[in-house]
Parts: structure tokens; C-alpha cells; sequence
């Protein structure tokens, strides 16, 4: 029991003072589409991802919601009153100050939510797709409904009246005292525009306008409409327009401008400035980005200072005051799609670099000698590069992390202090591959196109560029640090290689869900060829797959208790495949370059998401047990069936056929499967187990479960070859420093490894190796982002962090001091007992 | 399946409950409901109201699993089993057990630990150091052996053994130096 504790301890734990020590975390909201300010210089936002959010005019979070579900997209509008948003069928008010909900409703397919006054208080108009509901604001109950015929939207309200534009271009008019409707025959086969108190119906020079609550026709000589600024109309010529009471008039020429969202400015972009105007002819001037904006608000207050928020290309959103910046917020990476983790070079490699690419382009004679004198500069005195906060550490915990964006941006983020160092905008990028330590390939995909960018990863510049012919759907890259290949995959599976390998022919597999079926090929010289494939069973339908990344196997056999050595079956060339067939799961263990079927596992009554993870011989399953109502890990461990019993078994093996540890993937030696089914309390969104370089230590199972919570735990607790309570006899693979069976995975808080931090949104892992044998880097991302140093060992190679230095010296002290005090007192002894004798 | 779809929309549930904080009292003060989020089976989530209470509206049927999520108390995870308008709670952790409480009530039950204590520094550690200890044990059989009542015979022997002694290696760490 004892031992089983202890276990649990080590997973994962730090003390409460190396909070921050070996994490950090970056809170995002996502792609803003709403942002208004509060009091106190507080704004509150609402994002594409389904967030509602107060931030500080610090730009930290106050309090951050999601409402119903990440990934919804929400409708919004607030007041003095509150907040109101509506996602996945439930329509809730929060409070401004704290974000909590004051109450909540069930209405189905809402399509706007606008607050109206209704006499002397204010109450929700709800249009949904044949009603407007009408929600008081202070109990959340229906007070009117309204039946409407195909409605589309409620384009303004206009004193006591809600003006709505029906699918038949048709404005209806409610009066919001006694709920009339009258009917107003507009738009016909005409486009409708609207902006904030009127409608414009346009018909070559004539248009028929909804202004002041009246409808007229006028002569609309202005051309066509191109957008529109609060009340006003762009128009052609980028004319500001006013429409008045028999006509419409010019204001003003607006140029090329980026219309404010909720007022009467527009921000003009240029490559020096962003100039924000106001209709009273206002203006301030922000520094340029050299991202484009996306959307502003902006406002003035009583002083006539302009307060408000840019939206850019990459989605970081700017709070400013007049020209003042309070707060940037790099929303961008509240997208993030996937992520790359790249070595960054040491200082002495990015000198070595900086000079052989300098003289790749002076290789003159005459550049000989300058040269010479450069390379003896570089020995003594490295060049003076910024290069310390992107230069490798001593145990290469310093790493660059590229985070793809769905913005089409990608940024470089250091791993120790999360900075952004540099950002670039990439459209459907495939994949990022590190050439060295600091040239990086990015392979973007260009409709039937695929562009390579060499990029210099320090400074995020572009080296150079090449365009293929083909269509990339994947990328295959094989080979480690010295001797690396890069392969495109197209449609057909044809590969073309981009960086070449020394090697012999190249083995992948293609799994094709649709058909349920897999195929091993071959390629050398150009050609594919087939080498084995694979149907599944009829109605069996491809879920997930995961490969083993064994990368190292220090220790390729394992001694049991009864003194026998037993080999892991942990060729990296196997690769797992669920699929499901109604309730039944199928799990396949495959060689990738034999198609030997491993093993084959069955479970029945199994529903919802199944998650694989395998490293060496183990292989996890995660799922949800329809029967006994819970989720389960079956665990499954590989291993060769010869059983060495004695020295001598060892070297009878090798004299006779080579080393037991060794195996081909072309011939499958008999192989011993032990599996296991542990209770999981929770369900998981993913989960991998982290690597080190030399795989000494044992790794650690990291999972991100539905709460958002990292959980570490050791794998012992799920090896299948946990001895049984009352199973007294040794069998031939049982290891007895595994804790007896139960089939709980016992749950403890320490496992945590974000502890108190509310993580938001997260569902994807990627994980890294250090220099340290004991310590692995994980980061988890999706929306939030949160990095962690996983140390499943960490006594291996760094010294406990209780370690009493202090009693070390004490003890040595005091023992020094004992033995000269000893040696006099024993040569006083010995004196009075030579005098006496 | 289209009907299967509208019977599914038609009946449907919504799951309610209520979350109360530590039982004591020294606890609860610093219990903070604005900050407990309640998730169902991962993918809806919602918050406390102003009494406390929860709602998740228009329910499909099915089992879902139910946490609470207080980053500083544990909170048990239920089953729930929605049929129509009726949901069935269980706990988690006892298969087909008795229902629990239906609209829930979820009360805290103990702290999160999620750190390892630093042990205090204690005198004792550095006395129970192995080096000291043998080397304090030498020390007393050196100082206790002599005053012990011996055999004459035997006690000649000893002293022998120990002119042996001082005339080997150890004299030269016993001996003062000159």
C-alpha cells in the first residue's frame, strides 16, 4: 500500500513556492466580435469561440465564460442592465461587474437579440425564426410573443417602433406600446440596405428610404451604396452620405477606411499611421502595423478623447486612449491548430552560421582576406548578435515553439518566457519542418500548388522560396538531426522528395477511412509499390490511429521477479487503428512495413470519443463503457514470448541467432499479449505519454481530461501485469515493484500538473525532450495555452529539491571537528598511560 | 432517423441542481461560487446563479457524466440518465448504485493538496545521519569498553591488540602529530 503511494506522489509534484517556476500560461478569448467599454476603463468582450470575457485596463481578465459551449458561436448585446447572449439554444443574462448569471432560458433557433425600450424600462427583443419573443430583463420570463412570416432581421428601432425586414425584402413595423404591426411593401426585387435609423432600397437613380420612421422616395444620385457608417452611407467615390429629407447630400470624401462598428468614426489605414476620424473632424494618429486591420470601435468620451479597439488580421486586439496604448491582447493564438516545437542554436553554432553564410556570398579573391581576418574576429570575439533570448540553455529547455493560427498567421513563441518574438502570415500551411538549428521549412499549400518557404527561424525572415507542381495533402518526414528526408504526398500518393535521404527504400502506409481500408507501400527510385493491404470488416468505420514513437529504448528488456529476463515487443514500425462498428470497438496493432496484424483487440459496448496512446510496448485505449455506464483504459503490453532464464539462455541466444533485443519488422517473432481494464473516472480530450532523448527514464501519461485539467500519471498503475491479490504464484513476466491490482486508477490532486489554474479550451498535447533524462516539456493549446516541465523522475539526474545542503555541511563539519578533538584526547591517553606503565 | 431526431428534440430534459460549499465553517468563508464551473460530459458548460443553482436546458436523451469543478474542493462526479423528462443521478464511482438525490445537490467533500509539503528543518535529521551515527557508536565503544569488568586474561589480550594497533596504520590517525 505504501508502495502504491508513493507512486502516486512522484508523478508529479512541486512545492507551492515553484509556482511559475516551471509553467506558464496565456489566457485567450479568441477572435473578438464584440467589444464594449465599461466603466472604469474595463471593456467586455465576446468571441467567435463562444468566450465572454471583462478585461482590466491592464488588458489581463477580470473573469472569463464560456457561454454554453466553446465553439458556438454566440449573439450579443448589453446594457447598464446586464449582458445577454444566446448559443446552442439557451439565451442567459449575466451581470456586468462579476460575469455571473441572473438567470437563464431555453429558446430555439434565435436569430438577433436587440434591446428595446418599451415606455419608461428596457426589455430583449428576441427574432426568432417566425416570432419576436419580447423577455423582461429582470426575471427572464416571456411577456409577448409576436408571430411573424419568415422574418430576417430587425434592421433598427426608431422611437417606439421596431422596424424588421422580412426574407421578401418586406419592413414591418411594431409599435412596441400595443404591438401593431404594419406592414411596409419596400425593397421588392431591390437590395436593401440599412444602416443605423433608416433603410435604403435603391432602383437605378431612384431609391425609396425607411428615415425618421417614414417611408419616401427620393432621387439617389450618389451611386451605389458600398457600405455604411452609423447613420450615414459610403457611397461611390468613397462619399460619406447623409440622407435629409428630399435628398441625400455628400458630407464629406472619406477615402479608403475601415468604418467604426458602433459610431460615427472610420480609421484610415496607411504604411507610416493609423489616423482614426470623427465626424466633427477630429482625428489622432496610432502606430502603424504592418497587419491589417480587420474591425474598430470607437468612441469619444465628454473630455472628446478617443477611446476604442482595433481588431487585426492576425486577431490581436488594441485598446488605445487618444494616442495612447493600453493594452494589447494576441488573440491569434486563441486558434492555435497545431504546433511545433524547434531547437534553438547555441551561440557558438549561430556565430559558425552567421560567418560560413556570410562568406557563401563573398567568396571572391579578393574576399579571401577579409575573410580570414573575419574568422579570426569570430574565435575571439563572437559577432554581436541579439541572439541570447532565442540561444540555447545548458539543458535545452529553451525551445522555439511555432503555434499555427487559423488567422493564417503563425507565431514564434520561447519556450521559458512565452514571448512572441515574431509573427508571419501563412495561408494552409501543411506542415513545419527544422533543417537545423536555425532554417526551418514551411510547406504551404497554394490550390493545386505547393510553396516552400525556407525561413531563418531567429529572425522570422524568409530565405528563400520554391513552387512545386503537385497538390500536397501530407507530409512525410523521416531520418533524424544528421541525415533527415522531406517527402510531399499528393492526391495520388505519389511522393516528391524535397530534402533527400541517404538511405534505402522508404516504407509508409496510407489508412483510408472512407473505404475502412489500410495499405502498406513501398517507395525506391521514384515508384510506389504496393506491399500489403488491409480491408476492415463490413460497417467497421476507421476512428483514430496513432503510431508508436518509441524513438529510444534504453532498456529493451526487463527483469521480472523470478530472475528471468523478458524483451519488449517495441518495434517502431507498429501502428495502432480503432475503428468502430456500432457498439463494438476494434483496435489493431499493425506492422507498417509487413502488414503482420500484431494483435487484435475487440470491446463491446463502447460509445463516444476513443483515444489511443503507445509508446515502446504499451498501448493505452481510452472509452466509454456503455454498460457499466463509466470510462475505461484497456492497457495492453507487448512482448516477445521467449522467456531468458539464466546467463547461460543469453548467450546460447546469441551464439545461436544474435541478441534476443534484436528484431526485424519483416519477420514477426511470437509475441506474448498482456492486457488490463482500469476504471478512469474521467473522460479525456487526449492523451500521450512524454519522451526523453536516451529513454531511461520511465515516461509519464499525460491527459487533458473534458474539464480542462492536465493530469500526469505513472504508467505503472496501468501495466497489465500487476499481480492479482490473491494470485500467490510468480508468473514468468509479473514484476514485483508493481503495485497489486485494483482496477480504480487511484486519483489524486498532486497529479494535477495545472493545479489551481483554470485552463479554458484546451484539447490538444505536444511534447518535447530536454537535456535532462528526468525532464520532458509538454505544452497543452487549442485556446488557452499552458507549458509544463513533467519531471516523472526527477531524482535521475537533479538533486531533490528538500536536499539539506545545510545538514551535509554541518554533519562534515562536526565530523572534522570530532576527529581532531579524538586525536588529542586519545594521545593524551596514551601519554598518562606510558608514564604510568 | 429524422423522426428519431424531432422525438429526441421533443423530449428532452433540463438538469438541475444546486452546489454548496465546505461544511466548515472556517472553509466556507473562503468558498467562492463565482468561481465553480459545472461541465457536462465535456462539452456544455455552465455557472452558479445568484442562489447557487444550476441549469443545463434541453437535455437529449442519454447518460452524461456531471462535474463540478472548484479549483480548491473536490466535488463527486455524478451519472446521469436522462429518459424523456425524467433524469435518474447515480454516483460515478458505484456501478448501478442507488439513485442519489434528484434535483442534485452537490456538496463539497474535502481540499484539493495540489503540492507536495516541504518537510521543516529538524535538528533530528542531522543526528540521524548514517556517517554520524556510526561514527558516534565507534566513539562509545571506544569510551565504554575499558570501564567494562573483563576477564583479567581477556583484558591483557586487549591491551596487546591494541599495542598491535597503535604500531599499524591507525596510530598515525590516533597519534597527535609531532
Amino acid at each position: 500500500m505504501f508502495r502504491f503511494f508513493l507512486l502516486v506522489a512522484l508523478a508529479a509534484s512541486i512545492y507551492q513556492d515553484q509556482i511559475g517556476t516551471y509553467d506558464w500560461h496565456k489566457v485567450h478569448i479568441g477572435k473578438v466580435i464584440e467589444i464594449h467599454a465599461t466603466t472604469g476603463g474595463k471593456s467586455i468582450a465576446i468571441s467567435d469561440r463562444g468566450i465572454l470575457a471583462m478585461i482590466k485596463p491592464s488588458g489581463e481578465l477580470e473573469w472569463r465564460r464560456v457561454v454554453s459551449s466553446i465553439d458556438t458561436y454566440p449573439l450579443f448585446t448589453m446594457s447598464l442592465s446586464g449582458i445577454f447572449t444566446y448559443s446552442s439554444g439557451v439565451l442567459t443574462m449575466w451581470t456586468i461587474q462579476e460575469g455571473q448569471i441572473v438567470w437563464s432560458l431555453y429558446i430555439p433557433e434565435v436569430l438577433q437579440l436587440v434591446l428595446i425600450t418599451q415606455g419608461i424600462s428596457e426589455v430583449l427583443a428576441v427574432l426568432t425564426e417566425n416570432t419576436i419573443e419580447i423577455i423582461s430583463i429582470q426575471e427572464g420570463e416571456l411577456m409577448k410573443k409576436i408571430y411573424l412570416v419568415k422574418p430576417e432581421k430587425i434592421v433598427f428601432k426608431y422611437k417606439d417602433s421596431i422596424f424588421v425586414m422580412d426574407k421578401k425584402k418586406n419592413i414591418l413595423k411594431i409599435n412596441s406600446k400595443n404591438w401593431d404591426i404594419e406592414k411596409i411593401d419596400f425593397g421588392e426585387d431591390n437590395e436593401v440596405i440599412c444602416a443605423k435609423d433608416s433603410c435604403v432600397a435603391i432602383n437605378e437613380k431612384k431609391a425609396k428610404v425607411i428615415n425618421n420612421g417614414e417611408i419616401k422616395d427620393i432621387n439617389w444620385e450618389v451611386g451605389k451604396i458600398q457600405g455604411v457608417l452609423d447613420k450615414f452611407y459610403v457611397c461611390e467615390g468613397e462619399n460619406l452620405v447623409e440622407i435629409l429629407e428630399e435628398e441625400v447630400k455628400i458630407i464629406k470624401q472619406i477615402g479608403k477606411h475601415v468604418p467604426s462598428e458602433n459610431s460615427q468614426m472610420w480609421l484610415v489605414e496607411s504604411s507610416s499611421s493609423l489616423t482614426i476620424y470623427s465626424l466633427e473632424a477630429s482625428s489622432i494618429s496610432l502606430p502603424s502595423s504592418s497587419i491589417p486591420v480587420l474591425k474598430f470601435w470607437g468612441y469619444t468620451n465628454s473630455k472628446g478623447e478617443f477611446l476604442g479597439y482595433i481588431l487585426y488580421e492576425d486577431y490581436s486586439i488594441l485598446c488605445f486612449r487618444n494616442t495612447l496604448i493600453r493594452w494589447i491582447r494576441e488573440e491569434g493564438l486563441g486558434h492555435t491548430s497545431s504546433l511545433y516545437f524547434l531547437e534553438l542554436p547555441s551561440r557558438e553554432m549561430h556565430a559558425h552560421n552567421q560567418y560560413f553564410a556570410y562568406i557563401k556570398d563573398h567568396n571572391t579573391w579578393s574576399d579571401v582576406l577579409t575573410n580570414f581576418f573575419l574568422r579570426i574576429e569570430s574565435q575571439i570575439n563572437h559577432r554581436n548578435i541579439e541572439l541570447e533570448a532565442l540561444e540555447k540553455d545548458s539543458f535545452a529547455f529553451k525551445k522555439l515553439i511555432i503555434a499555427v493560427s487559423k488567422s493564417e498567421y503563425i507565431f514564434a513563441i520561447q519556450s521559458l518566457n512565452s514571448q512572441i518574438f515574431w509573427r508571419l502570415k501563412v495561408k494552409n500551411l501543411i506542415k513545419v519542418v527544422q533543417l537545423s538549428h536555425e532554417e526551418a521549412i514551411l510547406i504551404e499549400n497554394d490550390g493545386d500548388k505547393t510553396k516552400l518557404t525556407y525561413l531563418d527561424i531567429i529572425l522570422g525572415k524568409k530565405i528563400k522560396e520554391q513552387i512545386y507542381d503537385i497538390e500536397t495533402v501530407d507530409v512525410l518526414q523521416i531520418g533524424n538531426e544528421e541525415d533527415s528526408a522531406v517527402y510531399l504526398v499528393d492526391k495520388d500518393f505519389k511522393l516528391l522528395p524535397v530534402v533527400k535521404h541517404s538511405g534505402p527504400e522508404l516504407f509508409f502506409y496510407i489508412i483510408n477511412s472512407k473505404n475502412g481500408s489500410i495499405e502498406g507501400l513501398k517507395h525506391n527510385n521514384g515508384i510506389n509499390s504496393k506491399v500489403w493491404a488491409m480491408k476492415l470488416g463490413t460497417g467497421e468505420k476507421i476512428l483514430t490511429y496513432i503510431t508508436n514513437k518509441a524513438g529510444n529504448i534504453h532498456q529493451p528488456a526487463i527483469a521480472t521477479g523470478t530472475s528471468r529476463l523478458v524483451y519488449k515487443y517495441a518495434d517502431e514500425n507498429l501502428f495502432a487503428v480503432a475503428s468502430q462498428k456500432g457498439q463494438e470497438l476494434f483496435v489493431y496493432v499493425i506492422n507498417a512495413i509487413s502488414g503482420h496484424v500484431i494483435y487484435r483487440l475487440h470491446q463491446d459496448q463502447v460509445s463516444g470519443s476513443i483515444h489511443l496512446a503507445f509508446h515502446e510496448q504499451k498501448l493505452y485505449i481510452h472509452y466509454w463503457n456503455i454498460k457499466y455506464e463509466r470510462y475505461e483504459i484497456i492497457s495492453a503490453e507487448f512482448f516477445k514470448s521467449n522467456v531468458d532464464d539464466s546467463a547461460s539462455d543469453v548467450l546460447q541466444s546469441y551464439y545461436s541467432g544474435g541478441f534476443s533485443t534484436d528484431y526485424s519488422s519483416k519477420f514477426t517473432p511470437e509475441v506474448t499479449v498482456f492486457t488490463q481494464t482500469y476504471v478512469f473516472p474521467y473522460g479525456i480530450k487526449d492523451m500521450k505519454f512524454t519522451t526523453t532523448l536516451q529513454g531511461i527514464t520511465k515516461p509519464s501519461l499525460v491527459m487533458i481530461l473534458e474539464s480542462n485539467q492536465i493530469y500526469l500519471l505513472d504508467s505503472a498503475f496501468l501495466s497489465p501485469r500487476r499481480k492479482l491479490e490473491d494470485n500467490h504464484e510468480e508468473g514468468l513476466f509479473d514484476d514485483p515493484t508493481l503495485p497489486i491490482y485494483k482496477p480504480n486508477i487511484p486519483w489524486s490532486s498532486i497529479n494535477i500538473a495545472n493545479y489551481f489554474i483554470e485552463l479554458e479550451g484546451i484539447s490538444k498535447l505536444a511534447t518535447t525532450e530536454t537535456w535532462l533524462e528526468s525532464t520532458s516539456v509538454v505544452i497543452a493549446y487549442d485556446l488557452d495555452m499552458f507549458l509544463i516541465r513533467v519531471m516523472p523522475e526527477k531524482s535521475f539526474d537533479v538533486l531533490s529539491e528538500d536536499f539539506s545542503k545545510s545538514a551535509i555541511v554541518l554533519t562534515i563539519g562536526g565530523l572534522a571537528l570530532l576527529n581532531i578533538l579524538v586525536q588529542l584526547w586519545f594521545s593524551s591517553k596514551c601519554a598518562k598511560e606510558n608514564f604510568n606503565t | 432517423m429524422f423522426i428519431y431526431l424531432i422525438l429526441g428534440l421533443a423530449f428532452s430534459a433540463s438538469i438541475t441542481g444546486e452546489v454548496f460549499g465546505p461544511k466548515n465553517p472556517a472553509e466556507k468563508k473562503f468558498w467562492n461560487p463565482l468561481s465553480v464551473n459545472i461541465h457536462l460530459n465535456g462539452y456544455k458548460t455552465t455557472y452558479l446563479d445568484a442562489s447557487n443553482s444550476f441549469v443545463f436546458h434541453n437535455v437529449p436523451d442519454g447518460i452524461y457524466v456531471l462535474e463540478v469543478l472548484d479549483h480548491k474542493h473536490y466535488y463527486k462526479t455524478i451519472v446521469l440518465e436522462v429518459l424523456g423528462e425524467n433524469v435518474v443521478a447515480r454516483d460515478s464511482n458505484i456501478f448501478k448504485g442507488e439513485r442519489i438525490v434528484y434535483p442534485l445537490r452537490m456538496q463539497a467533500e474535502k481540499r484539493h493538496v495540489y503540492f507536495e509539503e516541504r518537510e521543516a528543518f529538524s535538528i533530528m535529521s542531522i543526528f540521524m545521519n548514517p556517517m554520524l551515527l556510526m561514527t558516534g557508536f565507534m566513539l562509545a565503544v571506544a569510551f565504554l569498553m575499558p570501564k567494562m569488568k573483563m576477564d583479567p586474561e581477556q583484558m591483557q589480550e586487549m591491551k596487546d591488540m591494541q599495542k598491535q594497533m597503535n604500531s599499524g596504520w591507525m596510530s598515525s590517525l590516533l597519534s597527535p602529530p609531532s
